[in-house]
């Protein structure tokens, strides 16, 4: 704002209604308060300055607070004096850092809190990837303009564009104060609180401002560069101006109301300005576009045509790599082009590349160091005003008569830019480079990652040899671990630990040989709570568009419907915009069905969606009904709608938490009834798009039970034990025991002892439920006979008394325990067989004729029974066996 | 007064287009007056000054009192060159009380195209008045210093870079200065310039040209040296016709003919057509600095 006048025409022209309204609003506060008439919005960013611009009624003193927290924004700006409109640039600050921020008096804070904030630009030259949004002829003030704004929003997440373009046609119908207000400053004040707008001038806005006065309210509402303060060659006016961010360079053009002659001042300030930039990228941008045959005819109208004729050569040659504009209300984005400035524009000679630009496609857009590489042009006038499409320009590669908005990412050597239509799909996409760069595309920087699941990680890696290092950071990026190394073959797949606690995490690639090249995300979280898009807009439904009912059970769970057709949305008839086409009788068939399918792994705690229909709808989940409009006649197949929609109505509700939650873990079943208006209604309508918040149960986690041994004879108990993640009780039970084994549920306690008779493999098989899911335990018994005692072949060898009554048995003992003993005591006790000698009574002791149990060569050595599996002892873990005591005692 | 439909109208100017939906809206409203005027605007930005005539006439006629049919009456007046009667009709619309940048401006033009400096000056400095116009202070200073007023351009053009920080302008006023013989000047402008744009090599090769005037051959070398490595490094960065044609200024003041030829020759056929490639072309070959 360089001509600051008194703020008062608008309000004869905007009408008594406005005029009323807004006296309403002064009257209700005290005379002394400042109300904002227009919150704070952020202009002339650069890697070290920012200004502050917002409005207040009445005059009121000029105050910024700002500092790195929002708890202590502890420096200040004041400007002297008292005014409406509050301009305040801060100098100084750090390149690449966020700033918080208030607005007010010195005693009144009227714009505070944690969600304003402005972020400077990193030094230019820096490879440091942003994001910019563009967006043309949004002026409505209307549902369109907000749905292509909310389809940026959603499509963009926690990564919110750095930067804010505005092609023009911002305040329909004249660009006076109010429509300022009402059509561009309310609507985005969300994003222009945080993210810098720099706007060119539409003609709507040229009706009530003017580039050579630089008056009215386009020129008093934004404070743009005039003397090159955010980078480029000072202009001397807002009309056009440049500014750089990381490695981009950006021109804006006034096409509208600044002399167009190649040697006016705004093309000779462009021919300097791109004499002195290095930026990696250059963009430039203006309202009338070269290239259009949407609402307007680039080949019949004079801005359009001497825009192309005298400004391009000049931006083609200083080697520009793309041009946006506004005005015609379309979309089109041309294949590479350069030289194509002839009226008519037929010259497809001048198309370098007529492929579709995307690496998954024909292949991206490739400028080398040669000049003339081309550049691609994109027009996007279709941010919120009716859309039209006059022909076919035969320099698009593709044109969509359809609201919507453009984002661009630039990272490095590469620039990818996307079409994000009002309902949130892409529609058009391409990818510019110019050399090896590397793109990480998921997970993106404020994605919500459910636990339990399979993180997949995936990138594009142009020109790139070597692997690719795949890290991962859970505390904000201080520390990494390396996930994988692995080769750029764009995709790896990490499983997710079953986590309970939400976690903050940032993936990052590097190029192994090439470390320069390196691409990662912001933070993202880990959580076992998600809220996902589960159904989008466009997807596959089967319907049932016939005469015949299909029954009361229609929209359950277990309804068979294999013999329905199945198309993609938008299904219906009678608009010419369906993608899927239904059947259209006469008198109309009164009910339409439709069903989806979707797989669930948790908890549904809140459901919401937005459905296009025409006429009446209703909702199901599961065969439970949970929504309904136009309905008030009844459900039955031959009803028709209670009333008609507007065209391709949208509503959007939230499902109402129902006593019974319709959701299930698992598969669910979304069924939708769409009716006609009438007999002789002429069109039917159907999408859906459904989000909901998952919270995700994992099932328990046994702990490991290794393989077991026990000897014949001997006791063999464990206990079933696991853990559940989500803390859900937990229910064990046994699925298979070995004969004559037991389980105590209440202790899940198992308990064996084997016979001779069981000697061999085994296994038991127990299983733990949470009460949704049920996870088998299985574990490996190996019956093993007894320690070997075929010297003595008495009946008692291996028998239970041989472990404990070894010591004692002897020399004293020999004798009387030779018959149950004998297999223990040959080997340890024939040492002590001096004692031997009591062995007179060895004569019940036929086994001892062995010679080689007792006392000779067999004795010490051999026989010493030392285990030989000391450490891996299978008797380790049966505390309660006889031998394993033993062992230990020796 | 204008109706909606001459709003929307005036809201996408254009060529044929544009005269076809004015022509539109008079055969439902012969009679409107608005939409004459329009389509007589739109018609002499097409180069059909005949046509535009026709319009204006009519819409005199129909309404003799309306001052906005006499300034496009100025405007078509100017571009078939009858300058007395183009003068007439802005003086008509100025002395009604419709003072205007547009206005002024365009007697200024008239004016000057009459050889009436002063007229047209002072008409010049009434546009200038509300506002800090690029190309008001371009052409008042291109007249002037046609007119050997090098004194009252100069004035203009310091205001102009003071009022609005253009460096277009400040580039005009530098080449004035050195045409006075104010070298000192000249490099003290270029100096600021140089320290604050990143290739600069325009600004080097002016400061190169007052050293030299100024009897300081050496600084002048070193001027155009360092001008030649921004500029061949700026040719690698962004290869093309500015860098080439910026590589062909420098080589010049080098005296380097035969570079400058060479690098001129590989610019391709739609940048060879280019006023400024063909000028320095044509410089090269008279080896001319």
């Amino acid at each position: 704002m360089r001509h600051l006048k008194a703020s008062t025409a608008w309000c004869a022209k905007a009408g008594l209604c406005a005029a009323l309204a807004l006296a309403a609003t002064f009257a209700a506060h005290p005379a002394d308060a400042q109300l904002l008439t227009r919150q704070p919005y952020l202009q002339s960013g650069s890697d070290t300055q920012m200004m502050v611009v917002w409005r207040t009624f009445p005059e009121a003193e000029t105050v910024l607070r700002y500092g790195p927290d929002p708890n202590a924004l502890d420096q200040v700006v004041r400007v002297p004096g008292t005014r409406s409109h509050h301009e305040v640039s801060v100098v100084g600050l750090a390149p690449d850092t966020r700033y918080y921020y208030s607005v007010g008096t010195e005693n009144t804070g009227l714009a505070s809190g944690a969600q304003y904030y402005f972020e400077t630009a990193p030094i230019p030259g820096t490879t440091t990837p942003f994001r910019f949004w563009v967006v043309g002829d949004s002026g409505t003030g209307d549902p369109r303009q907000a749905a292509v704004r909310d389809a940026m929003l959603r499509y963009v997440g926690d990564d919110r564009p750095d930067l804010y373009l505005h092609m023009g046609d911002m305040a329909y119908s004249r660009g006076e104060e109010l429509e300022f207000d009402l059509k561009f400053y309310a609507p985005y004040q969300t994003i222009l609180r945080n993210t810098v707008c720099w706007p060119a001038l539409g003609n709507h806005e040229g009706n009530s401002s003017d580039s050579g006065l630089q008056t009215g309210p386009y020129y008093e509402g934004y404070a743009l560069p005039t003397r090159g303060e955010a980078g480029g060659v000072p202009s001397g006016t807002e009309a056009y101006y440049s500014f750089d961010y990381a490695n981009a360079h950006f021109i804006v053009l006034d096409s509208h109301d600044s002399p167009r002659e190649t040697d006016g001042a705004m093309l000779r300030w462009l021919a300097m300005d791109l004499e002195n930039t290095d930026a990696k990228w250059l963009f430039a941008y203006w309202h009338h576009p070269p290239y259009t045959k949407g609402s307007h005819d680039s080949d019949a109208e004079g801005q359009l045509i001497q825009m192309r004729e005298n400004a391009l050569p000049i931006l083609e040659a200083g080697g520009v790599d793309m041009v946006f504009g506004g005005h015609s209300h379309i979309y089109e984005r041309s294949y590479l082009l350069d030289g194509a400035y002839d009226t008519p524009t037929v010259d497809t000679d001048s198309i370098l590349d007529n492929g579709d630009g995307q690496p998954e496609g024909d292949g991206a857009y490739v400028k080398t160091d040669e000049p003339h590489q081309g550049a691609v042009y994109i027009v996007a006038g279709h941010g919120g005003t009716g859309v039209v499409q006059g022909g076919n320009h035969p320099m698009m590669y593709f044109q969509e008569q359809a609201n919507g908005s453009v984002i661009v990412d630039v990272n490095g050597n590469q620039v990818d830019v996307v079409n994000v239509r009002w309902d949130g799909t892409v529609t058009d996409s391409f990818t510019l480079s110019k050399g090896p760069a590397l793109t990480l595309r998921s997970p993106t920087t404020g994605s919500s990652i459910q636990s339990g699941s399979d993180l997949v990680i995936s990138w594009r890696g142009t020109d790139i040899e070597g692997p690719i290092r795949i890290e991962l950071s859970l505390d904000g990026g201080a520390q990494w671990e390396v996930l994988a190394e692995t080769e750029n073959d764009g995709v790896y797949e990490w499983p997710i630990p079953a986590i309970t606690e939400t976690q903050t995490a940032r993936v990052r690639l590097t190029a192994v040989d090439a470390p320069e090249l390196t691409s990662g995300t912001g933070n993202f979280t880990i959580s076992r709570i998600t809220t996902r898009e589960v159904i989008e807009f466009g997807e596959e439904w089967s319907f049932h568009d016939g005469a015949g009912d299909p029954g009361p059970r229609w929209a359950d769970l277990d309804y068979d419907d294999t013999p329905w057709p199945r198309g993609h949305a938008q299904l219906g008839y009678g608009d010419d915009d369906e993608r899927t086409v239904l059947r259209d009788e006469d008198p109309n068939i009164p009910s339409v069905y439709f069903r989806h399918t979707i797989d669930i792994d948790g908890d549904v705690t809140e459901a919401s969606f937005a459905m296009l229909h025409d006429d009446g709808a209703g909702l199901w989940v599961n065969g439970t009904f949970v929504w309904g409009k136009y309905l008030a006649d009844g459900l039955g197949h031959d009803v028709y709608a209670s009333d008609t929609s507007s065209d391709n109505e949208i509503s959007a509700a939230v499902i109402p938490p129902e006593r019974d939650n319709p959701f299930v873990v698992g598969r669910n079943v979304i069924g939708v009834m769409v009716k006609q208006g009438g007999a002789g209604s002429s069109d039917v309508s159907f999408d859906l798009s459904m989000t909901l918040t998952v919270e995700r149960n994992f099932p328990p986690d046994p702990v490991v039970i290794a393989a077991q041994n026990v000897v014949a004879g001997e006791t063999l108990n464990f206990t079933v034990e696991a853990v559940d993640p989500d803390g859900d009780e937990l229910e064990f039970t046994a699925t298979n025991l070995p004969p004559a084994a037991t389980w105590t549920p209440g202790t899940h306690q198992f308990e064996w002892t084997p016979s001779l008779a069981d000697v061999g493999a085994h296994s038991a098989g127990f299983a733990v439920t949470d009460g949704r899911h049920t996870v088998p335990i299985t574990v490996a018994i190996t019956v093993e006979p007894p320690e070997e005692t075929g010297n003595n072949g008495g009946p008692n060898n291996g028998g239970p008394n041989n472990g404990a009554n070894n010591g004692a048995n002897n020399g004293a003992n020999n004798g009387a325990n030779n018959g149950v003993n004998n297999g223990a005591n040959n080997g340890v006790n024939n040492g002590a067989n001096d004692n031997n000698g009591a062995n007179d009574n060895n004569g019940a002791n036929s086994n001892n004729g062995v010679a080689a149990n007792n006392g000779g060569a067999n004795n010490g050595d051999g026989d010493t029974a030392t285990p030989t599996d000391s450490g891996g002892c299978a008797c380790q873990s049966s505390p309660g066996r006889g031998f394993y005591a033993w062992w230990v005692r020796r | 007064m204008i109706s909606l439909l001459v709003a929307l109208l005036i809201a996408h100017p254009g060529y044929a287009r544009d005269i076809e939906k004015a022509s539109l809206a008079l055969e439902a409203d012969p009679d409107n007056v608005a939409v004459l005027v329009v389509r007589a605007d739109y018609s002499r930005r097409a180069g059909a000054f005949g046509d535009a005539r026709m319009d204006l006439a009519r819409a005199h006629c129909l309404d003799p009192n309306l001052p906005e049919v006499w300034l496009s009456l100025a405007l078509t007046e100017y571009d078939m060159g009858d300058l007395p009667a183009a003068e007439s009709w802005a003086t008509a619309y100025l002395e009604t009380g419709g003072a205007s940048v547009k206005a002024h401006w365009t007697r200024a033009r008239i004016r000057s195209a009459r050889g009436d400096v002063n007229g047209a000056l002072a008409d010049f400095d009434a546009a200038l008045a509300p506002a800090a116009h690029i190309d008001i202070y371009l052409e008042r200073a291109a007249m002037l210093r046609q007119a050997d007023r090098l004194d009252e351009a100069l004035a203009g053009l310091q205001h102009g870079v003071a009022a609005s920080g253009s460096d277009v302008l400040r580039a005009e006023l530098a080449e004035l200065l050195l045409e006075m013989g104010r070298n000192d000047d000249v490099i003290g402008l270029c100096d600021a310039a140089v320290a604050r744009t990143r290739v600069s090599t325009q600004w080097l090769l002016l400061r190169a040209r007052a050293h030299e005037a100024a009897g300081r051959p050496e600084a002048a070398l070193a001027d155009r040296e360092n001008a030649f490595a921004r500029a061949q490094e700026f040719s690698k960065l962004r290869p093309g016709a500015l860098a080439a044609r910026n590589l062909a200024r420098v080589f010049l003041a080098l005296g380097r003919y035969s570079d400058a030829k060479r690098v001129l020759a590989t610019l391709v056929d739609a940048d060879a057509d280019d006023a400024d490639t063909l000028n320095l072309q044509r410089r090269a070959a008279a080896g001319e600095r």
